[in-house]
């Protein structure tokens, strides 16, 4: 049978005396940024006079080309991780470097913490891109057809990354040969052998389903994402003290959202593959053997001093 | 491809005015027999995108090649192959826009005759000529305030990259006004609606 | 209301001539200029964006890959074997005009440049041989269409970009049904040529059928190169678009059929189709930037819900719209504008994005023998010198078969799913 029939309701109408801040982002419409992210944003925004109207899965244009538009004004707002704010003020990247967390609750504190928000503070001197908020997006994991517990288990063996220079840094610290590719040829190149390994976190391998192809997942947790809301300076200057009470608490509200969905999921999926018999999950990683070797080529990058700052301030 | 395959200007006007009808793309057009210096300019747009259809296919090739061959494969093939694209992409457009063979929707124009034909055509060059020279203008300031900002895997500054457009669209732009001219003082050369269909199809 | 007058714009100017990639700049740019919220350099930016692709890299890829397959005289190396093979049968030339185009299809991912170079060929092969030159005319300008089904094919490579789906996904969708198009073209050969006893060529050695298919062996290579390359995930399409070219180019110099000239005149021929072709690609992508921007998907899916919320009345609604759209707008042009609208509806339906890619493919193909805007019907008109209307009166018997794959597609998802699902794909 083709498709199924649709349930008419309808779709909730936005309020016509409220400010739009239209949002762009590069997640689809199912992923926790949007469902539970934007979601918690919008119901805790409802009745401040400020509303979003966001377009997923890059409608309006992608993480770079997004930002270049909120920092000439053309955009309201969009979601970018640090390395793409990186290209507007070196030091965002920091937080995209291996190892910098030990855990989700040192990422909250790191962004929320004078050392970052001086850097975003920069940034928005800078370039007029003002970070709004930083929300949980994922701890990622490498996932192989061995156990990978030291960087001797990395070696000859070609990881996939996705083509951003600091994620082959992270992979070649931790001993791998990275090799960059687009995520929807990943699935077919690990089946066929052409690649040995990836990494992710875990919603993303699960959705993608590189668990059916691969035999591990080794719990390396090499980067504890995040991804960051931004505006422009026109529209935060735009805002009045109790637009931007609002959205503050609303930002807040949803950070905490997206980091419980993600967890939850993480968590959850991790639970099954432990239960079933596909995949196998390796507990058994030399976390510490492995930071130690990305502190050391972190410190050889433009922000380096930053990286051990923030490290020394855990 | 034969020589006498191609599909020619089936036009009896322009062998009138004693000028030979292209057969081959590398073959002159009307303005290019009457200017030496423009048809030198135009070989300069030949092999410009020839040598970028070239290149990038080359980066492609190396790409493959990198994976296979070297232990660590090149991570800024991908990108510049990208870039390699966009410049190509403008470059030939602005060279299709000098054979006048953009894809268009030929229902009315085919129903109208020569002159009206002529008189609709002279309309939309002067429509693409403005919005193409807007887009030059505009994509020439876009790209100086993309100065500052580095494409992540080559470190090319991405204006390198919108100044493509601003060629193109400038190219564009030359060529819509030089076909205005020529569709008022020669309109003898101007190519039927149907005529370069094939050419101009996917 | 802005939507409308986007769309009206949009058409108004196609009607005037103005080429498509302008028509679509057009609105879009004073869009930009008249929304006090928007920026014209974010114009020179989604234009820019819509060729910063390494997936649309395949498309002058494949253009070239055509066109050296064109030169390099690998299709009368098919049409050999293809005469030696089954010229015996009774009105074989149109099995062999059919199966000559189904060969050269692994090479060229275009309609226009299978018509082109099978008319000039075939048709007047046929004619010579007795065959009605509508009948030849007819069968060549629907065989025309396996080509874009087939991978490689640009159609596909456009409608995985701009639905955001995996081009080798999509490749490996549109093989079952060009095969099933090809067994419906088949059918219809032998309807009309059935009592056609004179027409028929005397049976082939075994030793001429052994020599001619050893000399057309080197053909199927390009079929190995792309589909072999992205099947055991050695290359990715894009990738497998340039080692092909490669490919072709040495057959076609141990074929010793290229020279300088000759070479320099194919790579701008590929220049002045790509060059058309990628501007609309450009252009499309600041006006999808600017229907997106004006919530175009949700406004479409609220007008089709009003109407019906099943998907069978839902996909019937699509192809009527598809074929209207087809007869008047080439299939790259019409998928850009179209898709980005149709696809998120047809997510609400449940219907599988490649499914639906290969749907909108085929149903926009059937456009191109179309009046009164078929491009396949004028490119043979004027390499045949035959009128347009001999060309259409040849080819209304096949549009019976045309319609029947269509439906097929439609509303048997597993023809387009099975295949690239089986292998991993989706
Ligand atoms: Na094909
Ligand atoms: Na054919």
């Amino acid at each position: 049978n083709v498709g199924t029939p649709v349930d008419r309701d309808e779709a909730a109408a936005g309020d016509a005396d409220a400010k739009t801040l239209r949002l762009s982002h590069v997640y689809d419409a199912g992923h926790p940024v949007e469902e539970c992210g934007i979601t918690t944003l919008k119901e805790e925004l409802d009745g401040s006079g400020l509303q979003i109207e966001s377009f997923p899965a890059a409608q309006l244009g992608n993480e770079a080309e997004s930002l270049e538009q909120v920092a000439s004004g053309a955009l309201d707002m969009a979601i970018a991780g640090p390395s793409f704010l990186g290209v507007w003020e070196e030091n965002a990247a920091v937080l995209d470097a291996a190892y910098l967390f030990d855990d989700v609750d040192n990422f909250v504190d790191t962004v929320e913490g004078d050392t970052m928000t001086e850097v975003f503070d920069n940034l928005y001197e800078s370039s007029d891109i003002k970070v709004l908020s930083s929300w949980y997006y994922g701890t990622r994991q490498v996932t192989a057809n061995k156990e990978i517990k030291t960087a001797e288990d990395f070696e000859g063996l070609k990881i996939r990354t996705p083509n951003a220079p600091l994620y082959l840094e992270n992979i070649k610290a931790m001993g791998g040969t990275a090799t960059p590719m687009a995520l929807d040829e990943v699935y077919l190149a690990l089946q066929q052998g052409v690649i040995d390994a990836q990494e992710n976190p875990i919603p993303t391998i699960s959705t993608a389903k590189f668990n059916e192809v691969q035999d591990y997942i080794n719990l390396t947790g090499h980067m504890i994402q995040g991804v960051q809301i931004t505006t422009g300076r026109a529209v935060y200057e735009g805002l009045t003290d109790d637009e931007r009470s609002a959205l503050d608490d609303a930002m807040a509200a949803a950070a905490d959202a997206t980091r419980t969905c993600v967890e939850d999921q993480e968590q959850s999926i991790l639970e099954e593959w432990k239960a079933g018999d596909g995949i196998e999950v390796n507990e058994d990683v030399d976390r510490e053997g492995f930071a130690s070797a990305a502190e050391e080529a972190m410190l050889q990058q433009p922000w380096g001093e930053l990286y051990q700052e923030i490290k020394d301030g855990q | 491809m034969t020589e006498e395959s191609r599909l020619g200007g089936s036009n009896e006007n322009n062998i009138a005015a004693g000028y030979t009808i292209p057969q081959e793309p590398d073959e002159p057009d009307f303005p290019e027999q009457r200017s030496r210096l423009y048809r030198f300019a135009i070989n300069v747009e030949r092999a410009a995108t020839c040598a970028l259809l070239v290149g990038t296919l080359g980066l492609i090739i190396l790409q493959v090649v990198s994976r296979y061959v070297f232990s660590t494969p090149f991570s800024w093939t991908e990108e510049l192959a990208r870039f390699a694209l966009i410049w190509f992409t403008f470059v030939s457009a602005g060279f299709v826009m000098a054979r006048r063979i953009h894809i268009a929707v030929d229902l009315l124009a085919s129903k109208l005759g020569r002159t009206g034909g002529i008189v609709l055509d002279t309309f939309a060059l002067v429509v693409v000529a403005a919005v193409a020279g807007l887009m030059a203008f505009a994509g020439a300031r876009f790209a100086a305030g993309a100065d500052r900002l580095l494409a992540p895997a080559t470190s090319l500054p991405m204006s390198v990259v919108y100044s493509a457009a601003v060629v193109g669209f400038g190219l564009i732009f030359l060529h819509a006004l030089l076909h205005i001219y020529l569709n008022i003082r020669h309109p003898e050369v101007v190519p039927n609606a149907m005529d370069n269909l094939e050419r101009e199809a996917v | 209301m802005t939507l409308l007058i986007m769309l009206v714009a949009l058409l108004v100017l196609l009607a005037l001539r103005v080429p498509v990639s302008f028509a679509l700049l057009i609105p879009s740019v004073a869009y930009v200029i008249m929304d006090p919220t928007a920026r014209i350099g974010t114009a020179v930016q989604q234009t820019v964006s819509g060729v910063d692709s390494f997936a649309i890299l395949a498309v002058p890829m494949f253009i070239l890959l055509g066109n050296m397959a064109n030169v390099s005289g690998v299709t009368d190396k098919l049409y050999d074997a293809a005469v030696a093979g089954i010229g015996h049968l009774r009105g074989s030339l149109g099995y062999v005009n059919v199966a000559t185009s189904f060969g050269f299809s692994w090479m060229s991912g275009a309609a226009i440049a299978d018509a082109a170079a099978m008319g000039r060929v075939q048709v007047p092969a046929m004619v010579e041989r007795g065959y009605k030159r509508e009948f030849a005319l007819g069968v060549t300008g629907a065989s025309s269409l396996i080509a874009p089904m087939i991978p490689p094919s640009i159609p596909a490579v456009i409608y995985a970009v701009t639905a955001g789906v995996s081009v080798g996904a999509l490749f490996m969708a549109g093989i079952v049904p060009a095969l099933i198009l090809v067994a419906a073209l088949c059918t219809t050969v032998w309807l009309l040529m059935r009592k056609h006893e004179e027409l028929r060529l005397p049976k082939s050695t075994w030793r001429t059928r052994g020599r001619t298919a050893v000399a057309a062996l080197p053909a199927a290579g390009s079929a190995l190169v792309i589909l072999g390359g992205i099947l055991s995930g050695v290359f990715t399409p894009t990738e497998a678009s340039g080692i092909g070219v490669v490919y072709i180019l040495v057959l076609a110099l141990v074929y010793k059929a290229l020279s300088w000239r000759k070479l320099y005149r194919t790579l701008l021929t590929t220049v002045e189709t790509s060059g058309s072709v990628l501007l609309i690609v450009a252009a499309a992508a600041l006006f999808g930037w600017v229907l997106a921007r004006e919530q175009a998907p949700q406004v479409a899916a609220n007008l089709i819900l009003e109407i019906t919320n099943q998907p069978i009345v839902f996909l019937i609604l699509v192809n009527v719209l598809l074929l209207l759209v087809g007869c008047v707008l080439e299939p790259t042009a019409a998928i850009l504008i179209l898709v980005p609208v149709l696809q998120p509806v047809a997510e609400t339906f449940g219907i599988d994005p490649v499914h639906l890619g290969i749907m909108v493919i085929f149903n926009l193909l059937i456009g191109l023998i179309t009046p009164p805007v078929g491009l396949v019907l004028f490119v043979l008109s004027s390499v045949t010198k035959a009128p347009v209307p001999i060309v259409i009166k040849g080819i209304l018997p096949f549009f019976a078969p045309m319609v029947a794959t269509l439906l097929l597609i439609t509303f048997v998802p597993a023809l387009t799913l099975g295949l690239p699902s089986l292998l991993g794909f989706l």
